[in-house]
């Protein structure tokens, strides 16, 4: 299959692209160099659920960090210090929160680094030329067709929207 | 070093031979050195020594012996303890049964262990700093050149050393004998003769004291005997319930001692005014119709100042009120007749033959043969064949006028018998090195005539000989080991003639030596009454010093050092580093002045001051101390040492005898004081001596403790807690102090150093704050009213430097100690900082040092802490533990008072006691439930196992109407 | 929202995105200047001596330092503290001000998460060095060791090691994610192969597709979620260093809050600081401008106050309390005791020193303020020496009081952090962009927008 491109100066350009593509009922991806918040409408893409990740193990961290410290401290080598209990929920506390917070912040980089499909050495988009103005000042629009017959009337369709260019870009790697 | 004299000119050929041979054993020693170090023990000595009857174990490895020995100090016998490992000497304890211990210490006692393995030690015998043997210089002892023998050797008690001199007197007609002890009791003696005729000795029985006055007298800390003293003396001052009435003690001194702080009326005077005080007390007794001698007109015209004399009339009045159960004791540093006027006054209060007995002196001629001067001047004037100096350094140790080290080197064969080379070495040809008293053989009388047994523990590290030995040789006998020479005079007297004699005598000899004395020598009472009128000698002494001094000129008082006494200690690093009693000094000491006199003069501490004493100056650094007399100075002896061969004594400090007279009296009359511009950073543990009013060390007087008894009740019993008490179960261990007997002495510091293997951090170290005793003594000072507050880890309940440690470095036992796990100690030092006693002590750097033969003294049960950890009083767990292993042993529960930490069995006056909670009928636990009882910050709720007992007085009402709470 | 307005703009003129971009990349192709150069040459020195001294202080033993019985605690912890509470400036801004959508903050939060990232290093490095035996220091995190020991975790310590430990992580991550389309677009449109490969590695391969930014910008808000009560919780867990300990001075409840102040003040000291002459060097007085500056000013000024408030109710709990210790602490032993003249410089640094901002002329004037931030950041080190030294001198046993003084080894490490902290800090500036060029351009396009709005009715 091919990944159809195509170059807007501005993102209200891009935006308003995807609007008209999207009524003719085309699979779209877009590149912008910054978050465009009006894009995501247009796309009508779902919201991010990483933040779930990144909750559950805050939950699991602070969970075990409770739990070690009980065990080290009353289950597993239980020494008298000034007197004090052993199993001391107060003095565990900032122990247990540190650690919630820590399990979350990698939670949520690494869900980050999944979901938007990151850590890659190599896209065929980076063989695209002038694509490097997606990161610049670029805006881009990616049309995914199915079938390469239609491929004329995407064209067509793309450049109903009046870009800057267009180009054709290989599968997904 | 003097070139050898041309009697002793000889081929160098021979010198280096003779080189070669002391390189050769130099080697031995040296790999023998090696050995010893790494194997931490030694072989048993050659000879057969005894272990202490009552505690000896079967030798077995790992489980120390006992062995009884002598301490002797000034001539003064002192029995005590030594706990040896595996053959090798590490503890110094007192010997219970010995009159002159009782069990307790002094803090120089404790400390002579290290001077066996200084590292400074003399080691080789020299002649004209060329290495010789001890055999050559024997040989040279039996071959004198012509011309009389002088002996200048410390104050002699021992019968051997009589026996041996009285030979020498034989071999070499017209010996003359100086007996040189700059701290000597002459005076004392001289004293007695006045009253008696007689030098006799006074024996106090203060168990049976019920006021005690002392005239400039420091008869609970630096007086010979003083070690009982303290002990008898605290059995009457320590009170059991507040009806008690304890003794009550009087003293006049110029500065503050262990004595004059504890005492219920102290009048801070200077020491040259002790005897008009004297003679008007005597005078007082008179009035009040006691049997007192009339007086001489000079004593008349003794004009003492109103607050003076009222002191003199109440203590006369209360003298007379317990006639019988009263003693008046003067210092040693005072004049001849002032200790005359005091048995007169001892007389006239019936004090004789109840609270002081008088006897026989102990030191053989107490009153001395030939002095130093007599020397000097026979030096000079070449009448003096050989001069043999043995165990004391008159070249250091005496008037500057006299001039020794001249003398010395004007005499043809000089040999000097020493520890360590010192400024006399110098001085001398021949310098041998002296055996260390755990290395040798001797006897000696203590202070009240027992007779005490000098035992070896471990055979002489250098193969050094001792006094007795070198003695020997000039009395022709070679060849005679010390046992020999101690063995033969003993023969006779030890068992009865007979066929079994042999086995007589081996027993007898086993069970002196085992009890480290013979029971039942002390030298009987004398029934003695000082004659009726004062003798014309008296008189015109009494003329010539009442006379009152024609301006007010400040008044020098020396004074020999609590720590390094005459000087002969200032090599040890445990004594430089002691903090002395009172000012907290460490590592030198100072021009000693009252704060309102330094205000005078404009004197900070550590000014630098230019003492003036007629034409012989010295600068000394001043230092405050409240509760001194304004019209005097003190300055402490023993320190400013020029010895080389001496590193740590070196240079530390200024040189008292520098100002001393001619005459040798340590109370100078006149001395200008002038402050220059320099200043002395001076090394001390305490800094501030102000409580600020924090209730932390709690005393009162007698008649508020018994109208109030509770009035420690906020200090101690349950505080509400957020948290749960723990709950502890099985023995307990804790610890209970009485501040009402502490003279704050600090031979318990010494003792905890020595069983602790506490290092010493040097005189930077503690000025920088690193100081490293586990046991210090805290002084509180209000309006000049002092209590000693001995603090130590307080082993809390609730430890708050526990609960901060982030790796369990320190954690609570079962038995409620505060345990450091040295191992596991990253050195955060949060647990310092929690402490609120200050008792954490840190190695800022590696101090222990195992290269040098100091650490041979290392006690093997305590772990030696390396760099970067935190340490702290342990309450001696080594101890504990030893003793639960021995119970364990013998299927039993520990005993109470099993178990005695270092401090406790160290303390003369027996002022800490250690045990279980468990243990009710233990002092330690009847002390604890007593009223007066209290924690020291127990608001902070830290649940302190070491309680206190506030320090009683017991002023007395006639004088005690002016005076405001303590 | 400020009311940008009615102020002076947070961004001068209206850059096209190219302009913009070609400007802020310009600071990592263009060569260093020649002050940039000295300026790395001095950092570099002092890092080097920074670093013997750590070699000597690890052979030799801690006593190199001043420290003392009962001044256990004294360089070491101070510094470790006030380079502690540097480092929250830079939470601060880009979590607290990003959930507050706080627009200014946008060009100078990067800038102010790498100082947080440097100057927790150097904080990092004293908790080892201060302790008697640095080579035992993971004794205090949970290993399993042989002997079945771990730490104890009811001492502050290890809560300390935890939050330290966290704070770091979660602010690298945080300051990494934000550099990621950066490091595309630096990539994209590096000049050289070799820097082509660099930034490429780290970028990651971004792409900047709709749904990478989706993800993207929900866990950007998470990690500014949690940094902001990370911020608040470390500094509170450092205070209570002090706070669980009964020393005189140390046991208060007010600590975390005061401390947290104390923190977001020194540490917006930092900030300026560093962006002033920063901004001068690198011509970017149009991206930071003087209101940002001024923005900073305000804050120090409300922090500052809160400081204030801090001493004052210290002041109060220590008479009220009725503790004589406590009294004497605060009534005698800071104000007169040992190393007084600390405790009037911190007196003088931190509470006049702000009220200067209460002019709008002086809070726009860039030499007052630079001035200024010098002077409180002397001030919060001055405060952490009165509460850790001055503190610990006067106890509850006067037996037991003793003065303090630092060694040449103490002043050594201090200055050798100091460079540093720089030496990071300059190589950052020439490496990185040091404004956040994605975020400037996403700035510029909704002021341009707003701008359209406002002209659109007229």
């Amino acid at each position: 299959m091919t990944r159809l491109l195509a170059e807007y100066p501005t993102a209200d350009a891009l935006v308003g692209a995807v609007r008209v593509l999207r009524d003719q009922g085309y699979r779209l991806e877009a590149y912008t160099p910054y978050p465009v918040p009006e894009l995501d409408r247009a796309l009508a893409a779902p919201r991010s659920r990483l933040s779930y990740a990144a909750f559950l193990l805050g939950i699991f961290g602070a969970a075990a960090a409770y739990g070690g410290q009980w065990l080290i401290s009353a289950y597993l080598y239980p020494i008298d210090v000034g007197g004090r209990p052993l199993h001391f929920p107060l003095a565990f506390v900032p122990i247990t929160f540190e650690m919630g917070i820590l399990a979350t912040a990698l939670g949520a980089f690494a869900a980050v680094l999944v979901l938007a499909r990151l850590v890659v050495l190599w896209d065929p988009l980076f063989e695209v030329d002038g694509f490097a103005s997606a990161t610049g000042t670029g805006f881009w629009l990616e049309v995914r067709a199915g079938e390469p017959d239609v491929d004329a009337d995407i064209r067509a369709d793309l450049a109903a929207t009046d870009p800057v260019r267009i180009a054709e870009a290989g599968g997904p790697p | 070093m003097s070139s050898p004299s041309p009697s002793l000119a000889e081929p160098l050929t021979d010198v280096l031979t003779r080189v070669e041979i002391r390189r050769r054993d130099a080697l031995k020693l040296l790999g023998a050195g090696i050995a010893l170090a790494k194997a931490g023990c030694m072989q048993a000595p050659g000879e057969e020594v005894l272990p202490y009857a009552h505690k000896m174990p079967e030798l077995s490895p790992g489980a120390p012996l006992w062995y009884a020995t002598s301490i002797v100090l000034d001539g003064y016998a002192t029995g005590v303890v030594v706990e040896s490992h595996e053959g090798r000497p590490t503890k110094i304890e007192g010997n219970p049964a010995h009159p002159a211990s009782l069990g307790g210490t002094s803090a120089i006692q404790q400390a002579s262990i290290l001077d066996l393995y200084d590292p400074d030690r003399a080691r080789v015998v020299e002649l004209a700093g060329m290495p010789s043997s001890w055999a050559r210089l024997a040989e040279q002892l039996g071959a004198l050149p012509p011309g009389p023998l002088w002996l200048v050797l410390p104050p002699q008690s021992s019968p051997l050393v009589a026996g041996l001199i009285a030979r020498i007197r034989e071999g070499h007609p017209g010996t003359r004998v100086v007996y040189h002890a700059p701290l000597g009791r002459g005076a004392a003696y001289r004293g007695a003769v006045h009253a008696f005729g007689a030098p006799l000795e006074v024996q106090l029985d203060l168990t049976r004291a019920d006021v005690v006055v002392a005239l400039d007298a420091d008869l609970l800390g630096a007086m010979h005997g003083a070690v009982r003293w303290a002990r008898d003396f605290a059995a009457r001052r320590h009170l059991d319930a507040p009806t008690d009435t304890p003794v009550r003690l009087y003293a006049i001194e110029p500065m503050v001692t262990p004595t004059g702080s504890l005492a219920d009326h102290r009048l801070a005077a200077p020491a040259r005014d002790v005897l008009p005080v004297a003679t008007a007390l005597l005078s007082e007794l008179g009035r009040r119709g006691r049997p007192v001698p009339p007086l001489p007109p000079v004593a008349a015209s003794v004009g003492l100042p109103p607050e003076r004399l009222r002191w003199v009339r109440a203590v006369a009045d209360d003298l007379i009120a317990h006639a019988g159960r009263s003693a008046v004791v003067v210092g040693d540093r005072q004049p001849a007749a002032c200790h005359a006027l005091g048995h007169w006054i001892n007389a006239a209060v019936g004090a004789l033959g109840a609270t002081v007995r008088l006897t026989a002196a102990a030191l053989d001629e107490p009153l001395g043969d030939a002095t130093l001067a007599d020397l000097a001047a026979a030096a000079r004037a070449g009448q003096i064949g050989t001069a043999a100096v043995l165990d004391c350094n008159p070249v250091y140790a005496s008037p500057p006028a006299l001039a020794i080290e001249a003398a010395l080197r004007a005499v043809p064969l000089t040999v000097h018998a020493t520890p360590q080379v010192d400024e006399t070495s110098r001085a001398c040809q021949w310098t041998a090195p002296l055996a260390h008293y755990l290395e040798a053989w001797g006897d000696a009388r203590a202070l009240d005539g027992t007779v005490s047994f000098v035992q070896p523990l471990i055979r002489p590290l250098y193969g050094s000989p001792s006094t007795v030995e070198i003695l020997a040789a000039l009395a022709g006998l070679r060849g005679k080991t010390g046992r020999a020479l101690l063995r033969e005079p003993w023969r006779p007297r030890l068992a009865a003639a007979g066929p079994a004699f042999d086995q007589a005598f081996e027993r007898a000899w086993t069970a002196a030596l085992g009890d480290g004395f013979l029971a039942g020598t002390a030298a009987p009472a004398l029934p003695a009454t000082p004659t009726a009128a004062l003798p014309a000698a008296l008189v015109a002494e009494l003329d010539r010093v009442l006379a009152p001094p024609a301006d007010d000129r400040l008044e020098l008082a020396l004074a020999g050092s609590p720590a390094v006494h005459d000087g002969r200690f200032a090599d040890n690093a445990w004594l430089q580093e002691l903090p002395q009693p009172m000012t907290s000094l460490t590592w030198s000491n100072a021009l000693l002045v009252s704060p309102r006199l330094a205000d005078r003069l404009d004197l900070a501490d550590g000014t630098v001051v230019r003492i003036r004493s007629g034409d012989r100056t010295l600068l000394a650094p001043a230092l405050r101390v409240p509760g001194h007399a304004d019209g005097s100075v003190t300055l402490e002896l023993g320190y400013g040492r020029r010895a080389p061969d001496q590193p740590i004594a070196d240079g530390v400090g200024v040189d008292g005898f520098a100002l001393l007279g001619a005459d040798g009296a340590l109370i100078v009359p006149a001395v200008d004081l002038a402050a220059t511009g320099q200043r002395r950073r001076l090394a001390r543990t305490q800094l501030e001596l102000d409580d600020h009013g924090r209730d932390l060390a709690l005393a009162a007087r007698l008649d508020d403790y018994r109208r109030d008894p509770d009035f420690t009740r906020e200090h101690r019993g349950p505080l509400p807690s957020l948290l749960p008490v723990p709950e502890r179960t099985g023995l307990q261990w804790a610890m209970t102090i009485d501040t009402t007997i502490c003279t704050g002495c600090s031979a318990c510091v010494i003792a905890c150093q020595a069983e602790n293997n506490v290092p010493v951090v040097g005189a930077d170290g503690v000025r920088r704050g690193r100081a490293m005793h586990w046991l210090r003594i805290d002084r509180y000072v209000a309006r000049e009213r002092v209590v000693h507050q001995p603090m130590l880890c307080q082993h809390c309940e609730m430890a708050p430097c526990e609960y901060v440690c982030p790796v369990y470095a320190t954690s609570h036992s079962p038995d409620g100690l505060n345990e450091m796990t040295y191992n596991r100690c990253v050195g955060t030092r949060f647990c310092s900082n929690n402490c609120p006693y200050k008792v954490r002590r840190f190695n800022w750097f590696h101090y222990n040092r195992p290269e040098t033969t100091a650490a041979l003294q290392h006690n093997p049960d305590v772990t030696v802490r390396d760099r970067g950890v935190m340490e702290k009083c342990t309450y001696c767990v080594q101890r504990i533990r030893g003793a639960e292993i021995q119970a364990r042993m013998e299927r039993r529960d520990v005993r109470p008072g099993e178990v005695v930490t270092a401090c406790q069995q160290a303390c003369p006056t027996g002022a800490i006691q250690f045990g279980a909670l468990g243990h009710a009928d233990t002092p330690m636990v009847k002390w604890r439930q007593q009223p007066r009882a209290y924690a020291v910050l127990h608001d902070l709720g830290t649940r302190p196992r070491t309680m206190y007992l506030a320090a009683i007085r017991n002023p007395n009402p006639a004088l005690d109407n002016d005076e405001d709470e303590p | 929202m400020t009311p940008t307005a009615a102020a002076d703009p947070i961004l001068v003129g209206a850059p096209t995105p190219g302009e913009l971009q070609d400007q802020l990349l310009a600071t990592t192709w263009g060569q260093g200047g020649r002050g940039w150069r000295i300026a790395f040459a001095i950092a570099g020195a002092l890092t080097l001596l920074l670093f013997g001294c750590i070699a000597y202080t690890v052979a030799t033993g801690i006593g190199v330092w001043g420290n003392n019985v009962p001044v256990a605690w004294a360089f070491g912890i101070i510094n470790f503290v006030w380079w502690i509470g540097i480092g929250h400036a830079g939470t601060f801004i880009s979590a607290i001000l990003y959930l507050l959508e706080q627009r200014w903050r946008t060009s100078i939060n990067r800038f102010a998460e790498a100082m947080t990232l440097f100057a927790v290093i150097q904080a990092g490095l004293f908790p080892l060095l201060h302790l008697g035996r640095p080579w035992f220091a993971y004794w205090l995190f949970p290993y399993p060791s042989v002997m079945g020991v771990w730490p104890q975790v009811r001492s502050a310590l290890p809560w300390d090691a935890a939050a330290i430990t966290t704070y770091f992580t979660v602010s690298l991550l945080f300051w990494f994610l934000g550099l990621v389309p950066d490091l595309a677009t630096l990539r994209d449109h590096a000049p050289t192969r070799r820097r082509r490969i660099l930034y490429g590695l780290l970028a990651l391969g971004w792409r900047g597709s709709a749904t990478a930014w989706r993800h993207y910008r929900a866990a950007y808000l998470i990690l500014a979620g949690i940094a902001t009560p990370l911020v608040v919780s470390v500094h509170s867990i450092v205070s209570s260093d002090f706070a669980i300990g009964l020393t005189p001075g140390w046991h208060s409840t007010i600590f975390p809050p005061f401390f947290v102040a104390g923190a977001i003040y020194s540490g917006f000291a930092m900030v300026l600081t560093l962006v002033i002459p920063t901004r001068a060097a690198f011509r970017l007085k149009n991206v930071i401008t003087v209101r940002h500056l001024e923005l900073c000013a305000c804050l120090l000024l409300v922090t500052g106050l809160l400081v204030a408030y801090g001493y004052t109710v210290e002041y109060f709990i220590a008479w009220y309390s009725g503790d004589e210790a406590e009294r004497y602490q605060f009534f005698h032993g800071r104000p007169f005791g040992p190393g007084s003249f600390v405790f009037w410089a911190m007196l003088a640094c931190n509470i006049l020193t702000p009220q200067l901002f209460w002019s709008r002329r002086l809070r726009r004037n860039v030499r007052v303020l630079f001035v200024a931030s010098i002077l409180i950041n002397v001030g919060m080190w001055a405060e952490r020496f009165v509460i850790i030294v001055q503190s610990l001198q006067r106890e509850y046993l006067p037996s037991g009081w003793r003065g303090y003084a630092p060694t040449w080894v103490d002043l050594s490490i201090l200055a050798g952090t100091l460079g540093f902290f720089s030496l990071l800090f300059l190589t950052f500036l020439r490496l990185l962009p040091f404004v956040a060029v994605a975020e400037m351009k996403e700035l510029r396009a909704e002021l341009a927008h707003e701008d359209a709005a406002h002209r659109g009715p007229a």
